[in-house]
């Protein structure tokens, strides 16, 4: 089936191979499904609350970082102080405006925040920013 | 990235009016990202919006109701599905009533954020999940690119202008001369969209840095109508070299390769800056 | 104070003046479009001190008028029909934002076939957005109502939009002595607008109109809204006693016409009810017991009023000025919902009249009190009558007879 849009022979026994792989690396496992207890919360009573409180504003602004995001990363960008010459390109760069510097005017990162994106990495011109896996699948 | 660049050119005083688009969801009640303030609209009529917030600004200011030291910078943020399409009637009014705004367009070529469709705004043989590329219509979008900045400068805006997240100085430089003018200030800039592209979000600056070096991307500015490129590369490489990093754009070269339309790509771009005088 | 014939419209126009509105964004819609003429001269000629502007279409007035609303300011527009479906979308954004806009509705049936002249289908398309809704009868409750909508609107219990109706053609072009109160009265009866809860200043930024995501944080904003809807009936009662006192003119949430010993009670809204109250009239006349009862306020709906004018009636009667499609008339069904709880409920009828300016007849009535009496008798009642003369059915037997399309099927 997939003859027709991989051209090479090669290139789809490849990738056949490799799924193989990866189907035979996940080690099987039983799944017991266990049906979660009713919620015990009682039904209220909603009560009136004044505009000032139930419209949707928000006032304390700025604070998305409480939201931690960081979790969605498959590689964490990783400084290398030794090469580093505080050029301040990833920090220009980054999307997420999670790169600050710290007291010595070395480039940090806010794990907690920062999306694995990379795009400092391929900005550093030092090349001083590694790429380094967030779990490694055995 | 390069809304962060807009609002550090536009400072903290400043109220975005917003359309439906990836940013929406930026704010999200309880949290919201921004230091200033943020209206969202509705996906057609950000730009009137910004009206009602820049009258209301000055009538409140006329009348003593509210301290001039209170005032705000108005900032239409929409995508391209906004600004190309459904917002054009809203746009267009508020450029016709000279309203004092800032409008940034994020182009990512696309219905973004409900997963990629064709827009006014995709480009010719651009793969889109609406059109996809098939047996009887192997190019994917059929349709060249609405010429927004030109539909814009129509209007006779003090300020218009191109940007791109690879060229922050550039982009910094026209918020600032934009600054000096009263009236609609507008900007589009090309938003690399890494899922609707395929291409790895590490990538995206190159990409766009790309999208300039081969002339798809003409960073420009237009003064009361007036058009000037800001960024013009000595030589322009072949458009292929940004097509061919894409996902949207890989069915232009695989299985076979679709010689015609490439052809038209390029020479679509070759007539852009010919028409202009910077390609001989 | 001084008395004025003015029409429908004008009386409008005088209302938005008297409240000192700081912004109108406009566009223009028959048959509304004399009121937002009449404030462009007022404000060419200086005599309001409020910025206008011409938008691009309803959905970017709606939008501008709420965006200001939402930054603090003062606003008001007003629309018809068509007018209030292209901007439907906004009705629901702005009522969400909890801004106290006011707009004026001019009734007008919608397309298709496109007309001109009244019903109440463009108005109750709006029913569950969140605005609260004021339906006129007189061109003096057109002016009054807008100063009523303004104080209900920005009363920090409430904080919801507000729509103030009236029939297109039938009161916005007809003329009727209007008192038109002083400046300084009308000021003291309502503060200027100073919002706590949405305002857009440097000094304080806030983020307004944002998303939310889940069930529950979306229930609540609603729900908040239908809390807030329902306590502007208690609202209303407070400053309808307020603008009473001082204008010496009372409005409630509904007004009974002949109501407390009638047996038999038609239900009717707006402008048309002045025929109602006539047919009532001449019913009692001939013996029957015969009343009225006019919805003033159908958002909040005042159920508890209704039930209690209502219950213990031998027959009522819901006259509506608008259909629901494939299931009868709208404000039928709202009635039937308050009462059929009820250990004194009458026997309830459906009839639809009035669509798209049709005159309701003196027989038409007639022949509606005769069915009301029946229904008593019969002790039940089914089905949505619409009211329709055998002339007027000769007279459409004409028309398709030269549009060539009798005897076709």
């Amino acid at each position: 089936m997939l003859a027709g849009i991989l051209s090479e022979g090669t290139e789809l026994d490849e990738n056949v191979k490799l799924a193989l792989s990866v189907f035979l690396a996940v080690a099987p496992l039983d799944i017991k499904t266990v049906e979660a207890p009713p919620e015990a919360s009682p039904v209220i009573i909603v009560p009136f609350e004044p505009a000032q409180i139930s419209s949707p504003t928000i006032n304390a602004l700025g604070n998305s970082p409480l939201r931690m995001t960081g979790n969605w990363r498959v590689f964490r960008p990783v400084w290398n102080r030794e090469v580093c010459t505080k050029c301040m390109a990833c920090l220009a760069r980054c999307p997420d405006g999670c790169i600050s510097l710290d007291e010595e005017g070395f480039p940090c990162v806010d794990y907690e925040n920062c999306k694995g994106c990379l795009i400092c990495v391929r900005a550093c011109p030092a090349e001083g920013i590694e790429k380094v896996r967030e779990a490694q699948v055995l | 990235m390069t809304l962060r660049h807009c609002l550090k050119a536009l400072g903290d005083r400043v109220v975005i009016v917003n359309a439906a688009s990836c940013f929406t969801l930026l704010a999200i009640y309880p949290l919201s990202p921004f230091r200033n303030s943020w209206l969202y609209t509705a996906m057609a009529s950000a730009p009137a919006g910004a009206q009602g917030v820049r009258d209301a600004l000055d009538v409140l200011i006329e009348k003593g109701k509210l301290d001039f030291e209170e005032d705000l910078k108005v900032v239409v943020l929409t995508g391209d599905g906004s600004a190309y399409d459904m917002g054009l009637s809203s746009t267009s009014g508020a450029l016709y009533r000279n309203l004092d705004f800032y409008y940034i367009c994020y182009d990512n070529e696309a219905y973004g954020n409900t997963g990629f469709q064709e827009s006014g705004a995709t480009p010719l043989g651009s793969k889109t999940t609406t059109t996809p590329p098939g047996e009887r219509h192997p190019i994917g979008s059929e349709l060249p690119k609405k010429d927004l900045f030109e539909i814009w400068k129509s209007h006779r805006p003090p300020y218009l202008a191109t940007i791109s997240p690879a060229y922050p100085i550039d982009l910094i430089n026209k918020f600032r001369r934009a600054g000096q003018h009263r009236g609609p200030k507008l900007f589009i800039s090309l938003a690399p969209c890494p899922p609707g592209w395929g291409t790895d979000p590490s990538r995206s600056v190159d990409l766009a840095k790309l999208a300039v070096e081969t002339g798809v991307w003409a960073l420009k500015e237009a003064v009361f109508g007036e058009v000037g490129h800001t960024v013009v590369p000595k030589r322009f490489k072949p458009v292929e070299e940004y097509l061919r990093g894409q996902g949207r754009f890989a069915h232009l070269f695989r299985p076979a390769r679709q010689e015609e339309t490439l052809r038209e790509i390029q020479e679509r771009v070759d007539e852009y800056w010919r028409l202009h005088k910077l390609l001989l | 104070m001084k008395r004025e014939m003015l029409t429908g419209n004008a009386a409008a126009a005088w209302g938005v003046r008297l409240v000192e509105v700081d912004y109108v964004p406009v566009y223009p819609i028959t048959p509304q479009t004399e009121i937002i003429e009449t404030l462009a001269g007022w404000i060419s000629d200086g005599m309001m001190d409020t910025r206008f502007v011409t938008m691009d279409s309803e959905h970017s007035m709606i939008t501008a008028a709420g965006a200001a609303s939402a930054t603090g300011a003062r606003a008001f527009t007003a629309t018809s029909s068509q007018g209030l479906l292209y901007g439907f979308e906004m009705i629901y954004t702005v009522a969400g934002w909890r801004v106290p806009l006011v707009m004026v509705n001019v009734s007008r049936g919608l397309s298709s076939p496109i007309t001109l002249e009244p019903d109440h289908n463009d108005i109750l398309a709006i029913r569950d957005s969140g605005f609260l809704q004021i339906h006129c009868e007189t061109c003096q409750e057109v002016l009054d109502s807008i100063i009523l909508a303004y104080r209900l609107a920005e009363d920090e219990r409430v904080l919801l939009p507000v729509m103030v109706n009236m029939d297109g053609f039938y009161l916005s072009f007809t003329r009727e002595p209007v008192e038109i109160p002083n400046l300084e009265e009308v000021r003291e009866f309502l503060p200027p607008y100073r919002p706590k809860h949405a305002f857009f200043m440097a000094s304080q930024p806030m983020a307004q109109g944002v998303a939310v995501l889940g069930g529950p944080a979306y229930s609540y904003f609603k729900y908040q809204m239908h809390l807030a809807s329902l306590k502007a009936l208690e609202v209303y009662g407070e400053i309808c006693a307020e603008f009473e006192r001082e204008f010496r003119r009372g409005y409630g949430p509904v007004e009974g016409y002949m109501l407390e010993d009638a047996e038999y009670a038609l239900v009717m809204a707006g402008s048309f009810s002045t025929l109602g109250k006539k047919a009532v009239k001449r019913a009692r006349d001939k013996g029957i017991r015969a009343g009225l009862l006019k919805l003033r306020l159908l958002r909040p709906f005042p159920e508890a009023d209704l039930r209690k004018a209502l219950e213990g009636k031998k027959a009522v009667a819901v006259l509506d000025q608008n259909i629901s499609v494939g299931k009868g008339g709208i404000l039928y069904s709202e009635v039937a919902s308050c009462l059929c709880n009820s250990k004194k409920r009458p026997v309830l009828l459906s009839f639809i009249g009035g669509l798209g300016g049709k005159n309701i007849s003196p027989h038409e009535f007639e022949f509606l009190f005769e069915k009301m009496i029946e229904a008593f008798e019969e002790g039940t009642s089914s089905g949505t009558h619409l009211l329709y003369t055998e002339k007027e059915w000769e007279e459409m037997s004409l028309l398709k007879r030269t549009a060539e399309n009798e005897g076709k099927a």
